[in-house]
Order: structure tokens, then sequence, then C-alpha cells
């Protein structure tokens, strides 16, 4: 890989995680206790930290470090999560988002970081008010923790300390277990990970759902932690710790995520390795640094110790040059074998069964020691969902490693007392479930899905062929064609849907431009979200993005009031906008609603007489006075305020609907609140299109922007008096006459329009009448742009492979109509 | 200039070349759909499975009197233009042909937009016209 790719690959990957991370912050913000969210968003941060730094990106790089420094110690429980410490981590987020997009070509992102960092740090200085949710707060000093600690003691005393503590003065342990996190920064995750469980474990001690015999598993756990401290970290990890820390093992959904997270990881660097770049060590250094840490998040022993091996073993050739053959040969068999972990890892979530074979001779090589393989073996589908459904991921395995042939694993839990019935149902019918539907997930580029798309077409229209000439030569033939044809349409439609992705990336920056509009407006709105899963085109979410987000900030800006107004209007204090999501048919319906002031359409119709976009003496219906928001030029807002009044008014959010084939409609209440419903197909890659023949040419309009066609009588077309052009009356409207042949220069069209068909095509500023020779029918097009380097009359909008091959240019009718 | 190899054809009598580096595939000529405000050197655009890629008249490039279709005229797939392929439509493919250095000479002054040739190979007594494709391609845009 080239520098350049790195970057591309850095951008796409950092955006994505940025995004993922500003979804789990806004989570966070609404539920405290979020541990899974937190988790993934320090996984998330932490990524895109250590690609920054491998790229030299030092903005980027310090401000993650200073947002991944708090989530450290939010998921620590160092600081408790708060309203202002996720703000300030939604604002860098926000401004990485920025940085990342400019190495993509964005404009830059002027001066630096340093209020963000700064906002960063104080907010964790300023820990004294602990928000009611976290466990610790009843717990916790008026100073801060980080003070009171005492540096002075080595980890053992701190040990020693916590032994004599015991478990009956929390407060006092947390603090001690603060002061040993601390002094073992940067130590073995085998460590860490024991750290992580006995927080865990204070946690439970606070709440009150610690285990039968807590002390017995106090101490457990600290004896384990003084064995992994004493070990030479990393290497001979024992018994104890193990199970210790396949008790933290919490694998929640994001263990799957995780998982292809470092299988990335892993496999990028040994492409690196491969083509010889320089930088290949450091980049696979890097990406076994990356698995260690989410390994030892999600608690896998073996992939912790196994990549942290590794890891020391590259310290020493990581900064030199020159790669020798033997090192890059060990480096290669390294990350084979944690891809071998990886890929045990994948369908469980825990580690399970004999060690695979090339990551055991690894180990060996490395000294580390290879636990011995259970005797049993287990579905992993099924220990994964008893471990989701509540199980303790040490007791599955334990009883894995027990259980007798023929047992059923799932009883044996139930009958230990384990796990409830409950919960035992609950894993059978999860296993039921996932088995029809086992997703794994796989990064794909855009440009190779539409390759894929662009050969099934062609197969379709080769195999149509086939169809017309086979069938007739061989009737036989004609039935296996037949079946073969519908595979390929069904193959079709399974590669446009891989297109497809759930809109609720696109909520979720609605949710965060909610919370900042209500914020500068000191306004209280309850966001609510319906539909999140419904998928739609990724071009089309994003297109969508920015009217919706425009929609959005002008119900919280225009359409909800201030509290006092509501109150006053015997509404509660608090606004509220939701918006869902739904599919109707080849649509996805987005709806957007909220309980504010609402639109009065007199007031609406006045406004624009006064401004006049509407004449004096017009009476539009309600729908055309609501209608009157789009028109450019048109904002009924008294004064233009810093959040929505930026010069982009609703005229542009109607042309970005209208450039994806959409519709808005709206409603509106005067004193109950506004609701905007947008239809939109589902996918902006297929065309419902007419197909129209000039001559021996053919040309595609979108359907939706057909109104009639009609045969003319003669003399329906009339030249306009001292004009080129001629017009046809339609609907009681005149509208001009685009002869198509004349446009497109086609010799050999029928020259009387009476002789051809009229279409009547709708625009947004308008209709226009086009001439052709005949309409041929209907046709779901796939939308292929121009080649770039074609120049082109702008009328022509793009192209579609027609039914038998050939290239249709599709028309675009509002150009059309500009010339005309 | 280096000996490359070279795919000739024809344009009429002449014989041109273009780097065989550069050169996608072969195709029969296939059904042509003129694109409107396009310049007139480029005959429109053809669908190659499932793409659409430009196609060039060379012929028209170099301002030749269009020929009749014949069945062996045929499309060259070239990489370039700003993007992904173009098809340039020849009379005919001639041969793959080595140039060693002594059979090159410089581009004469005059004649052909005088860019577009790299050199011109000259053996058994005939000369062809070895092209720069990717000047072809741009300076028709």
């Amino acid at each position: 890989m080239d520098p350049t790719e790195f970057l591309c690959e850095f951008v796409a990957e950092a955006a994505d995680h940025l995004a993922s991370a500003e979804g789990h912050l806004m989570t966070l913000r609404r539920q405290p206790e979020a541990t899974d969210a937190l988790q993934a968003c320090f996984r998330s941060l932490h990524t895109v930290k250590g690609g920054a730094a491998f790229l030299s990106q030092d903005r980027i790089k310090h401000l993650a470090h200073a947002a991944e420094q708090v989530l450290d110690a939010l998921r620590s429980g160092a600081a408790a999560v708060s309203e202002d410490r996720i703000d300030a981590l939604l604002d860098a987020t926000t401004r990485l988002q920025a940085l990342v997009q400019a190495l993509a070509g964005a404009p830059a992102v002027e001066g630096d970081d340093r209020d963000l960092v700064l906002t960063l740090e104080r907010c964790l200085e300023s820990g004294e008010e602990y928000a009611p949710a976290a466990p610790h707060q009843q717990t916790s000093t008026p100073t801060t923790r980080r003070e009171t600690r005492s540096p002075a003691l080595s980890p053992t005393a701190l040990i020693e300390a916590l032994l004599t503590n015991g478990i009956a003065d929390v407060p006092a342990l947390i603090q001690l277990l603060d002061g040993l996190r601390q002094g073992l920064t940067g130590a073995d995750p085998a460590v860490l990970g024991i750290l992580a469980r006995l927080d865990l474990f204070c946690d439970q001690l606070v709440l009150e759902t610690a285990g039968e015999d807590p002390r017995q598993e106090f101490a457990v756990l600290v004896e384990a932690l003084r064995t992994a401290i004493a070990k030479d970290p990393g290497r001979q990890p024992a018994e104890p710790i193990r199970a210790a820390i396949a008790s933290s093992g919490r694998t929640g959904p994001a263990a799957a995520e995780a998982m292809a997270e470092i299988a990335d990881l892993l496999g990028s660097s040994e492409a690196a390795l491969i083509d010889g770049n320089p930088g290949a060590v450091e980049a696979a250094f890097r990406a076994v640094h990356s698995a260690k840490g989410i390994a030892a998040t999600c608690g896998l022993t073996r992939l912790a110790t196994l990549a942290q091996a590794v890891e020391s073993e590259l310290e020493p050739v990581r900064q030199g040059t020159h790669l020798s053959p033997s090192v890059r040969t060990l480096i290669l068999a390294s990350l084979d074998g944690l891809g071998e972990l990886v890929a045990a890892v994948r369908d469980a979530g825990i580690e399970l069964g004999p060690w695979p074979a090339g990551a055991a001779a690894v180990a060996g090589r490395l000294g580390v020691a290879v636990d011995t393989a259970p005797a049993a073996v287990a579905d992993p589908l099924l220990v994964r969902s008893l471990v989701d459904a509540g199980a303790v991921a040490a007791d599955v395995s334990a009883a894995v490693h027990s259980l007798k042939p023929g047992e059923d694993l799932t009883q044996r839990l139930v009958k230990t007392g384990r796990i409830t019935q409950e919960q035992a149902a609950q894993a059978q019918a999860k296993v039921a479930q996932e088995a029809v539907r086992k997703d794994a997930f796989a990064r794909v580029s855009m440009t190779r899905l539409e390759e894929l798309v662009d050969l099934i077409g062609e197969l379709l229209i080769t195999q149509a062929g086939v169809m017309q000439h086979a069938a007739n030569a061989v009737p036989e033939l004609r039935s296996a064609i037949d079946r073969q044809g519908r595979t390929v349409r069904e193959l079709q439609a399974i590669a446009l849907g891989l297109r497809l992705v759930p809109i609720k990336a696109t909520f979720q920056k609605m949710a965060r431009a909610i919370l900042d509009t209500a914020r500068k407006l000191g306004k209280e709105i309850d966001f609510s979200t319906d539909g999140d899963d419904t998928e739609l085109d990724r071009n089309l979410a994003e297109t969508l993005a920015d009217p919706l987000l425009h929609m959005v900030r002008n119900a919280a800006d225009h359409g909800v009031e201030g509290p006092a107004e509501r109150i006053a209007a015997g509404k509660p204090a608090k606004g509220r906008i939701r918006l869902t999501a739904r599919h109707a048919g080849e649509h996805i319906m987005v709806e957007l609603s909220d309980d504010g002031k609402g639109m009065d359409p007199e007031r609406l119709v006045a406004k624009a007489k006064e401004k006049g976009l509407l004449p004096a003496s017009a009476t539009p219906t309600r729908e055309e006075a609501f209608n009157l928001i789009f028109a450019p030029g048109f904002s009924t807002a008294a004064k233009v305020s810093e959040v929505s009044g930026r010069g982009v008014g609703m005229d542009v959010v109607k042309r970005n609907v209208d450039s994806l084939r959409g519709r808005i409609e709206i409603r509106s209440e005067p004193g109950r609140g506004s609701t905007f419903i947008l239809r939109l197909p589902l996918t902006t890659a297929v065309l419902d299109a007419m197909v129209l023949r000039v001559a021996d040419r053919r040309f595609l309009v979108p359907v939706a922007s057909v109104v009639e066609a009609v045969k003319p009588e003669p003399g329906a077309v009339q030249a306009l008096a001292g004009h080129q052009g001629r017009v046809v009356q339609s609907r009681g409207r005149w509208l001009p006459v685009v002869r198509l042949a004349d446009r497109c220069g086609v010799a050999g069209a029928c020259d009387l329009p009476e002789d051809g068909v009229l279409v009547v095509l709708e625009h947004l500023a308008g209709r226009l009448a086009i001439q052709v020779d005949e309409i041929v029918g209907l046709q779901q097009a796939v939308i292929k742009p121009l080649p770039p380097d074609c120049p082109h009359d702008p009328g022509m909008a793009g192209t579609a492979i027609l039914g038998d091959g050939h290239v249709g240019l599709i028309l675009e009718p509002a150009q059309l109509a500009e010339d005309a | 200039m280096t000996a490359a190899t070279w795919l000739t054809f024809l344009l009429g009598d002449d014989e041109y070349g273009v780097e065989i580096l550069k050169v996608r595939e072969i195709i029969g000529m296939l059904p042509i759909t003129p694109v409107p405000g396009s310049p007139p050197s480029l005959d429109g655009v053809v669908n190659l499975r499932g793409r659409v890629i430009p196609v060039m008249n060379l012929r028209r490039r170099f301002g030749l009197a269009p020929s009749e279709p014949h069945p062996e005229n045929v499309i060259i797939v070239v990489e370039g233009g700003s993007k992904g392929a173009t098809g340039i439509a020849v009379d005919r493919v001639r041969e793959v042909a080595s140039f060693a250095d002594t059979d090159l000479e410089p581009p004469p002054a005059g004649g052909i937009d005088a860019n577009c040739v790299a050199a011109l190979g000259k053996r058994d007594g005939k000369v062809r016209i070895l092209l720069d494709i990717s000047h072809v391609l741009t300076a028709a845009s």
C-alpha cells in the first residue's frame, strides 16, 4: 500500500469510528450507565488516535488523546459520566470529524484545538459533582480522587493495603484501586483486565449485586492481581488470572465488530509487510498494539497475552528501516497466529476450545503458555447467547470444560444455579434467531459494489438475448433459461441491497443538531426517533443529511417555542421533536414532527404577497400556502437567528429533495405543531423511467416527472408570434414545446407534432412538453453517469442501459425547459 | 523513447500504433449512442459490459474523411482520459510490433497534431505513426 492509500483508508475508518463514537456519546447522555457504549467509544477514539499518530497527523492525535483521557477516566470510574463531560467529548468529536474530512480535501480547519483540549482537561479537574447515576457518588470525597491517592506506595504495598482493607470500607477500597491504576499505567493487559474486574466488583459491592461470597471473590481477585504483577508481564499468566479475566469478559454486541476491527488491522499490516513498504513493521506494531487493547477490553486472555508477546518481539525492530527476511517471516507468522485467535473468538465471543494450531506454534515460539483444550465441544453460538443472556463467561467456560458427553450445556448451567430458567430460554431463543440471520461484517468499497451492480445488469441483458435466440431454436431450454433469469434478477436485488444502510447514523446527526440548537437557544427539547433500522441507499443517506439537518434546526429554532411561551400556551415546558422513518413500497418516508407553534396559512399568504412572491389577487389552497415556505426569498422568522438563518432557506431544502426525486408534504396546525413528510425513492441508483423514441434513438425521463402524454390534434401546437418557439395548451396552461429531434440533432424523426407524441413533463419551475415519435414503455433503469471526460448538453442527466444493451440517455426536464 | 511494444491499426491506408500497455482490450463495433453537445471527435458512448464509456472517432479526431462501416471495424479500449477507459474506433487492427531504437524517428513537424505523435516507427520500408494516446484523448475534450 502506498501512503495515500493508508491515508484514504484512515479517513474512511476514522470517519466511521467518529460517527459511531458520536452515537455512543449520545447514548451516554441519555443513559450514563451504558458501559458498553463507553467502552466502544473509547476504542473508537483510541483507534483514531493510533491511526493519526502513525500518519503524523498531530492535531488529530492530540485532540483524540485528550478525549481518550477523559473516556478512560470515565470508564475506569475515576470520573463520573456527566453532561458537561459528554458535551466536551461531543465537541471534540465534531472537531475531529472536521479535521479528518480536511484530510480528504474538505476545507482546512482554521486555528488550533487548544480550547477543546483545555475544556477536556478542565472537565476532568472539576470532578466534585458526580452525576447521581454513578455508583461511586456517595463514596467520593470533595476533592478529586486523583489528588488523594498516595503516589509513594508501590503496587505491592498497595496490594497488601487492599488485603488489609478488605471489602467493608468500599470508599477506601476504590481509592486504593485508583492508586494502583496510576502505578500500573501501561501494564500488561492481564493486569489491567484484573483491575477492571476489581472495579466491576466494587460497583457490585456498592449496588449490592455482588455474588454469594464477595470476600472469597475479592481474595481470588487480589491474589490473581498479585501473581500477575509478580510474573514477567504477558509471558506466563497463571491460571487464576485467566479465570479472573474470563469472568470479566463481557461480550456485548460490540464483540463481533471488535473482532472484525482487529482482523482488519492485522490484514492491512500483513499487506504492508508483503508489499515490503517502509514503515510496515511500525504498522504491524500499531496493529498488534491496538489488537492487544481491544482484546483486553473484551476480556480475551489468549489474544491479549499473545499480542503482548508479539508486541515485545516487535519493539526492538520497529524503528529499523531494514527488515530481515527472518524477522519478516516471524512477524507474518505472528500475525497469522493472532488472526487465528480472532477467527476462533468470532463465533462464541469468548475464547473456547483448543488453541488454533498456528497460534499455538507462535505462542510456543514466544514462550506464551498454551492452556489445554476442554474435552467437550460447545456450540459457539450457544455460548455467546448464554453470555449475552447474563451468564458469567467464566461459569460457562468451566461448565464447558467439565461437560460430560451428551450432557446439555444449558441444562447444566440451570441445574447448578448459574443461570435462571428464564435466561436459558432467552439464550435458546437467541440461538434460534441468530441461526436465521447470522450477519458478519465486511468493509467493501463502493466502486466494487457498483461494478458488481453493473455486471449483474449486463448479465440480465445478455440473458434476455440468450432467451430470445435459444428459446426459439430449442424450446426445451425455455424453462431453464427462465429460472436462470429469475436467479439473476434476485442477484441484482441483493446487489442493489448491498448499497443500503440503516438511517440510524443520519438520525444521530439530527439528535446532535437538536441538542446544540436547544443548548444555544435555552430551550428544552425532547427528541425521539422511530424506525432507526429503516434502510436506504448510502448515497441517499448522505445527501439527505443536509436538507434534513436544516429542517430539524428549523423545527428546534422556529417550531418549538421557549419554555415560558410554551407554559403560557398551556403546553409542557419541554418541547418535543420526533423523527421517524418507514418504508412504503419503493419509497422511504421520513417524518419530522414537532409540537411547537405551527404555521398559520393566512400569515404565510400575507407574507408572500407582501414580498411580491404571490399576486395580491391569489387565493391559494391550504396546501399551496404551506408550500410557499419553499419559495426562494421566503423566510417567516422575524429576525434571522444564528442557528437557522444562514442564508440557506427552505428553497434549498426543496431543491435538494427534488434532486433526490423526492417530495415534501407539510401539515401544520397553528399552536399545535408542524409535520414535514418526506417521501424519497429507496435508492438513487435506480430510476423508474419512461422510454421515449426519436427516430432510432431512445431517451428516458423519470416517470415521476411525467404529467401526461397526448397525441395532439393538427394545429394544436402553435408558433408563438415573434418567437422561434412553439407552444401547446395542456390542462389550461400554455406550455413550451421542445422537439427532441431538434434539440438533440437526430435526423429522420417525425416532423409534424400530430404524427408523434407530446409528453408533458413537470419540473421545479414549471412544465414543458417534449415532442417525440413514440413512447416505447416503462423501465426500471440503473442510472449511470455520463463519462466525466465526455462534455455534453446539460439537458442530458445521465445514461442507462436499455433492455437490448444499447445506451439510452436520461433527460433532465428542468434543463430542457431552460433553453426552450 | 524506449523501444516499447505497439498495437498497430489502420485508418484508411495509414498505419498507426498505440502502446500495448495502454490497451485494455479490443472489442467488435458496438451500437454507439451519440451524446448531444459533445465534441465532434466523440462518436458517443457505448455499453462495455455494464459500464458506459466514451468512444472517440479517430478519423474525425485527425480530420480524415469518414469511411463506410466495415465488419472489421473495431473499438480499441485504452486506459486514460480523465478517469477509467475510453474506446477509440479504428478501421481495423493490424499487428503487434516492436521497434528497435534504430527504427524510431522523432515525430515530424506539422502533419496531424504533432503533439499526438510519439515517434515514427520505420521497418520493412513502411512508416507507422506511433501515437501518444493520452495526448490524443485529452486534447479532444
